[in-house]
């Protein structure tokens, strides 16, 4: 009864790779089979998807990059305001961080939409009209409001960097006569600069695969991957076209994950196994020193 | 144990969700000092720009949805506002159908997600370290997956086998929600600790016996947030949707990103402000939950009486606020009333609970003695505060207080002080009538002050160099006190902390009001702070502690007192009364 209770918790810890597989691969694999036979639905010769894939991957990785760049440069910001000031400050700046994401995504942006749709008429308030003007169904507005959808998750990755940080190493610099500018740039931003590095990574990979700010910001102007496959699906009805566009963006945005993952796997591996080799060494050496004295 | 222990590092565990959970503990103030200020006005400057790109459209959007018109960016004038918008939104039927799609669909993924992130976590546990590793990495790129894609690969599965596609959603939505929670789980991991389980397991317990009465009472929390953070996830997801459903039906999301091809109405708006207002719900659940518990542990009348007191006050704010801009509109404002009421009571609520004061205050008024055990006699107006006020209590932690601020606590303390008061301090008399200006003031003047004790941890040449720069505070301190029939003592600082270390007390200071707890004295970190305080009730081990610290002071202690304008040293005659008086008073049977 015991080994029947340890076999069912056992089998039972793969509970989420095997809802992961059900729910994820498989779809994955029947839609590459589909895909590949070219049962997936309507297709039109006419149609180059590869050339449309070249026309949209630039602007869609350059605006990605853009916002996360301005996403983790005010994530940072704020997260070194959150941890120089006091424990009001913030708890105030992570309410206000943590509240739009409990808004909805559309609705964040529909608000964007009528925020400069109402300024970017007549207002008296200075700049507001010519700053409206510049960010609506401009490329800037989808940097803008991109960046203001990831700023939260870059300010907590920092933050938590940033409340790990060792005061040891501020004032011994400090000590040895480093000014505030000093400590700052060579100890403060190094320490975070790994937490920054994965929030800009993050950052990037997600807006690849966004849509809707492109949409609704930049008023169908300027378009991601993921509006050319919705325009292939919803406008012109060709599924197997679309497929091929979302694989597409599957693999732009999974290959590089991957090839980072296995990376990461690597280096640490080479990293335990050169830790195993220095424990190894120690230990002949440790045996070795008693038989020589004796 | 026959069970796998293996106990080797585990996945670093998801930064995110873990300090979401975890910000309230976290070190505040880590580089104050250590900001340039050039630096740090550029800081302020992004962090304040960011903030308000955050937060305005938020705002805008509440406004949206009773101002709004049908031209997007063109609001009514201040005294038109309406409730039409979303009067409208909940009588079209389409819209009900689909808040109602959404919903359910959340509820049922957002379950599901739970139960099974739950077991994953629970059985994790007993089972090897690739299990965690393989799950570990399997989420981030579950995580990071492009959901166009999936989206497609959904609705292409559809089409083949024929599905329902509320199936396919519901799939769908369980596998966006599934990393998320997953996250939520490993931060709120800590509240078990494998040795609890191990430990269960040990005794007897079987695996189901284990996850139902010791696993899942104290993942409870993680559970419920996993469920929220999937409801709203799942209520908010739009990609899959689009990709599965037909145009004829819809959820929420999908309707309003269908609905950009019309006119944009406040529709988004309305649906985010009742979303806000679900939140506020289920906050206000939680509220009258934690106040539920208590329910039948006092009278229904007094009950009765403290809501109407609360719920008075909120009226009356909500009124002034509907009727100040009356002038401006019509009487519709009244309206506003129904929403300013709540606003204002939970407003008030939580300005009063989370301020430490309040809540230090509402610990030593707390009435209910069962949640945390402290007496009766301690009686506060608020239900909350007194539930706020036992688990503060529990949690036992340091807390910086100004000099009003103690001095608010003391007096309250001292209010409800039905026994004698024994307390200490390290502080030569000048120092103490300098920090504490009142302290002895509020002791003196409750009616019963003899057989209070003091003990001062100074040195007699500490207390004689006192004398000499301050004679006349040093003096009105001790005479003050020797004529109120207080016992004021006088033991040596080095053994002082050393007992109190060695009978592992939070704080060699403390006093003990009427014998049911303790509120301990630390210096304070900060200069602006006078004192930093915790507040803990009596429990046996406590004044088992308490009791062999005091034991060892009286018998190094000697008595002080006043003659001749003189401080004298006298030794200590009935050492052993005042030690069983002291025992008796912290009731140890």
């Amino acid at each position: 009864m015991r080994k029947l209770a340890k076999l069912v918790v056992s089998t039972a810890a793969w509970g989420l790779i095997v809802s992961v597989g059900l729910f994820y691969v498989v779809p994955l694999i029947i839609w590459c089979i589909s895909l590949a036979r070219g049962s997936a639905g309507a297709h039109s010769p006419g149609v180059d998807v590869f050339a449309l894939y070249w026309s949209l991957i630039g602007q869609t990785i350059t605006l990605s990059v853009a916002a996360a760049l301005a996403a983790v440069i005010c994530g940072s910001a704020t997260a070194l305001v959150a941890v120089s000031g006091h424990g009001r400050t913030r708890e105030l700046l992570t309410a206000a961080m943590t509240v739009p994401l409990l808004m909805g995504f559309i609705a964040r942006n529909y608000a964007w939409v009528g925020l400069l749709s109402q300024f970017a008429g007549e207002t008296r308030v200075l700049f507001l009209s010519s700053l409206s003007r510049a960010l609506l169904y401009k490329q800037l507005g989808i940097v803008v409001v991109m960046g203001t959808v990831f700023v939260p998750f870059c300010y907590f990755m920092v933050l938590q960097e940033l409340t790990g940080l060792s005061p040891v190493p501020l004032q011994a610099a400090r000590t040895m006569g480093a000014s505030d500018a000093t400590i700052f740039w060579r100890i403060i931003l190094p320490s975070i600069r790994g937490s920054q590095r994965n929030a800009f990574m993050l950052s990037v990979v997600l807006g690849v695969g966004y849509f809707i700010t492109p949409q609704l910001i930049g008023g169908g102007n300027f378009q991601f991957v993921g509006n050319g496959v919705l325009v292939l699906l919803d406008r012109f009805g060709l599924t197997v076209d679309a497929s091929l566009l979302g694989l597409l963006l599957f693999l732009t945005v999974m290959v590089p994950v991957g090839l980072t993952g296995l990376a990461i796997y690597l280096k640490k591996r080479q990293k335990k196994q050169e830790q195993l080799k220095v424990v190894r060494k120690q230990e002949s050496l440790d045996t070795a020193a008693p038989a020589q004295a004796d | 144990m026959c069970e796998n222990r293996n106990r080797s590092t585990r996945p670093p565990r998801p930064k995110l969700i873990s300090l979401m959970t975890r910000t309230a503990h976290a070190k505040p103030e880590v580089l104050k000092g250590y900001l340039d200020p050039r630096i740090q006005v550029v800081l302020r400057a992004l962090s304040a720009l960011t903030v308000l790109a955050i937060a305005v459209p938020a705002c805008y959007m509440l406004i949206w949805s009773t101002w709004g018109t049908e031209v997007v960016g063109r609001l009514r004038s201040l005294h038109e506002w309406s409730l039409d918008w979303i009067a409208i939104l909940l009588r079209n039927p389409e819209w009900r159908a689909s808040i109602l799609r959404s919903v359910m669909l959340g509820v049922g993924a957002s379950f599901v997600g739970a139960a099974i992130n739950a077991a994953y976590n629970y059985c994790r546990r007993f089972s090897g370290e690739y299990v965690k590793n393989a799950t570990y990495y399997t989420m981030i790129v579950l995580l990071l997956n492009p959901l166009i894609a999936y989206g497609m690969a959904v609705r292409s599965v559809g089409s083949m086998l024929g599905w329902s596609p509320w199936l396919l959603l519901y799939f769908g939505h369980l596998l966006v929600v599934l990393p998320l929670q997953y996250l939520v789980f490993e931060a709120g991991a800590g509240a078990v600790q494998d040795d609890t389980l191990y430990a269960a397991r040990t005794c007897g317990a079987g695996h189901a016996g284990t996850l139902v009465h010791i696993y899942l009472p104290k993942m409870r929390g993680a559970f419920l947030t996993a469920f929220v953070l999937g409801f709203f996830v799942s209520f908010d997801e739009v990609v899959i949707a689009l990709f599965v459903l037909d145009k004829s039906a819809s959820t929420v999301p999908v309707r309003l990103w269908r609905g950009l091809s019309e006119v944009v109405k406040p529709e988004a708006a309305v649906v985010s402000t009742l979303l806000l207002c679900t939140i506020g719900f289920i906050f206000m659940v939680r509220h009258f939950a934690s106040g539920k518990a208590r329910f039948f542990s006092i009278s229904i009348a007094e009950r009765v009486r403290r809501q109407a007191v609360e719920v008075a006050i909120s009226v009356g704010a909500g009124i002034l606020v509907g009727v100040l801009p009356l002038p401006l509109g019509s009487l519709e404002h009244f309206v506003t009333d129904l929403f300013v009421v709540p606003v204002m009571y939970f407003a008030l609520n939580t300005v009063r609970a989370r301020s430490p004061i309040w809540q230090l205050i509402a610990v030593a008024n707390v009435e209910k003695p069962e949640l945390a055990g402290i007496p009766q006699e301690f009686a506060f107006s608020s239900v909350e505060s007194d539930i706020e006020a036992a688990e503060f209590l529990r949690q036992g932690r340091w807390i910086d207080l100004s000099s009003q601020a103690l001095r608010s606590l003391v007096q309250a303390c001292f209010a409800k002080c039905n026994g004698p008061y024994f307390g200490t301090d390290r502080n030569v008399p000048s120092r103490f009538c300098e920090l504490y200006p009142n302290y002895l003031k509020t002791q003196l003047e409750r009616n019963e002050t003899v057989g209070d004790v003091r003990i001062l941890f100074c040195e007699r040449a500490a207390l004689l160099a006192d004398q000499a720069s301050n004679e006349a505070t040093v003096l009105r301190f001790v005479k003050d006190q020797t004529a109120a029939g207080v016992l004021l003592l006088r033991v040596g600082d080095a053994i002082a902390l050393r007992e109190a270390n060695n009978c592992h007390l939070h704080s060699g200071e403390f006093g003990v009001f009427g014998g049911r707890y303790v509120l301990f004295f630390h210096r304070p970190e900060a200069a602006e702070f006078t004192a930093s305080v915790m507040l803990v009730p009596v429990t046996k081990l406590l004044a088992s502690h308490l009791s062999d610290f005091w034991r060892n002071c009286i018998l190094n202690s000697e008595k002080i007192s006043a003659s001749d304008d003189k401080l004298a040293f006298l030794p200590l005659e009935a050492q052993v009364e005042l030690t069983t008086r002291f025992e008796e008073t912290l009731r140890i049977k």
